[in-house]
């Protein structure tokens, strides 16, 4: 940006810079489950709400095999931290759920986004 | 055709087809109480539900509130079960609630409601708080189409059913009644177990001299901030001086809060030409407001409805409730839909369930 840039313009353009490439905060978990379809499970529970307004961080979700891979950048440690703790009770609430109500049933529809 | 039997065991004869019983699930935490309802066409099965009760003089933070849920949502949906009944297959569909609400509480609840809507192969239907409230209120009171006062901790609103929307005829331009009452009970140190609302209530009885209070109607709506700073001010030295006794402020709160609920109440019921009323929310369970709004019936001939604390509360069988309505007008959603959000206008909802 080339325009002169006043007081309150100045921080956000830094996390632009931040979360368009810079060098960000980064945590990457590995977590197991029995299963691809119980790693999925707790993905699409946990992949479905937006970050809140003034977070700058950003979760990325991956299932490979039965291991769910989440990968969470932020623009500085402090907000890494406080992303990483909230998922991290999240993450264990699903868990727990799939552990005390699974095993996941056999489905009688694929769960797709145009369906339902 | 023979005789059929359903799943609970029952026999038919030949020539009744039933309609397959409908059994929802529905999960509430959007505030400090996290309650899991289940619901089997009209009939309440298991309704069991826990409440974050901060120490005097704190109220409930979303931070804390959510480990809260996180920690004892998954004892409550054993409950609920247990209570029923009934095994995950009996289930038709998972109801949570989308908004409003507090953010971290209401993603807590919504993560186990997309859980095990995926364990169990179930669609999922995302309920409007504030119409769970409405159509509990309509279930047990059997109110046909009453003008509705809505009042809780969180939320004060009038609403009247019109041409499938729950329309708000008038609400609150700054914070709910029962969070103006859970703030004054704050400033008097009250303990919040189980409610700082129904603490303040049974300290009211007790109260004999009336304080002035600003009386604060704008039109069809209220507003609370002015009457809460004005305590604020002066509790403290009306209390030392001994002019007042906590329980004479209580009385005297009270008596200008519900007056301004009814006032406003009636006037949408002029309007809409309504001759019931159903209250509903955490401050419904008072009885001196149904009392008042009682007399302001009376007088002109119309019918209160008013349901007790099970129901005025938070809970999860109210959403069960909605989500059955809406389940059954064929209102599910897709997964990516199942975000939760802090602001969820009631008049945002089509209802599809009623003419």
């Amino acid at each position: 940006m080339d325009e002169v840039i006043m007081d309150s313009d100045e921080e956000i353009v830094q996390l632009e810079e931040n979360v368009s490439g810079l060098p960000a905060a980064v945590v990457k978990l590995e977590i197991p489950y029995n299963s691809s379809r119980e790693a999925e499970i707790v993905r699409n529970s946990l992949q479905v709400d937006p970050e809140p307004k003034r977070s700058q961080s950003l979760k990325t979700f991956n299932v490979r095999e039965n291991l769910l891979c989440v990968e969470i950048r932020s623009p500085d440690v402090r907000q890494l931290r406080t992303a990483v703790n909230s998922f991290m009770d999240l993450v264990h609430l699903a868990t727990k759920t799939v552990d005390q109500f699974g095993p996941p049933v056999q489905r009688t529809k694929k769960m797709t986004s145009d369906q339902q | 055709m023979g005789t059929q039997v359903t799943q609970r065991g029952m026999m038919h004869g030949d020539d009744v087809q039933q309609d397959k019983m409908v059994v929802i699930i529905g999960l509430e935490g959007s505030a400090n109480k996290i309650g899991i309802g289940i619901i089997e066409d009209g009939r309440v099965l298991a309704n069991p539900r826990r409440t974050y009760v901060t120490p005097p003089g704190q109220g409930f933070i979303p931070h804390d509130t959510a480990k809260h849920h996180q920690a004892n949502v998954l004892e409550v949906l054993h409950k609920a079960l247990a209570e029923a009944d009934i095994s995950p297959q009996q289930i038709d569909a998972i109801a949570y609630t989308k908004g409003p609400g507090m953010a971290a509480p209401l993603i807590s609840v919504a993560v186990v409601a997309r859980t095990i809507a995926q364990l169990w192969d179930k669609p999922i239907v995302a309920v409007n708080h504030c119409i769970g409230h409405i159509e509990m209120g309509r279930l047990i009171t059997g109110a046909e189409n009453p003008t509705v006062l809505y009042v809780s901790g969180g939320n004060t609103q009038i609403i009247a059913y019109l041409e499938k929307k729950y329309r708000i005829f008038g609400e609150t331009i700054d914070m709910a009644v029962g969070n103006c009452l859970d703030r004054f009970a704050r400033i008097l140190m009250l303990s919040n177990d189980p409610s700082p609302g129904y603490n303040i209530e049974q300290m009211a009885k007790k109260g004999k001299k009336y304080l002035s209070l600003p009386y604060c109607v704008k039109g069809m709506d209220v507003s609370f901030s002015g009457i809460l700073s004005y305590l604020e001010e002066r509790a403290d030295k009306l209390l030392k001086t001994g002019q007042y006794t906590k329980a004479d402020l209580c009385f005297s709160l009270q008596e200008t809060l519900f007056a301004m609920l009814v006032e406003t109440t009636e006037r949408a019921m002029a309007h809409c030409g309504s001759q019931e009323v159903l209250i509903c929310g955490g401050v419904g369970c008072n009885l001196r407001l149904q009392e008042m709004m009682g007399i302001m019936c009376k007088e002109r001939g119309a019918k209160l409805y008013a349901t007790d604390e099970s129901f005025c509360i938070d809970n999860g069988a109210m959403i069960a409730q909605a989500g059955y309505l809406m389940f059954k007008a064929g209102t599910t959603m897709p997964f990516q839909d199942t975000w939760v959000t802090q602001r969820y206008r009631t008049d945002d909802v089509p209802v599809t369930w009623r003419e």
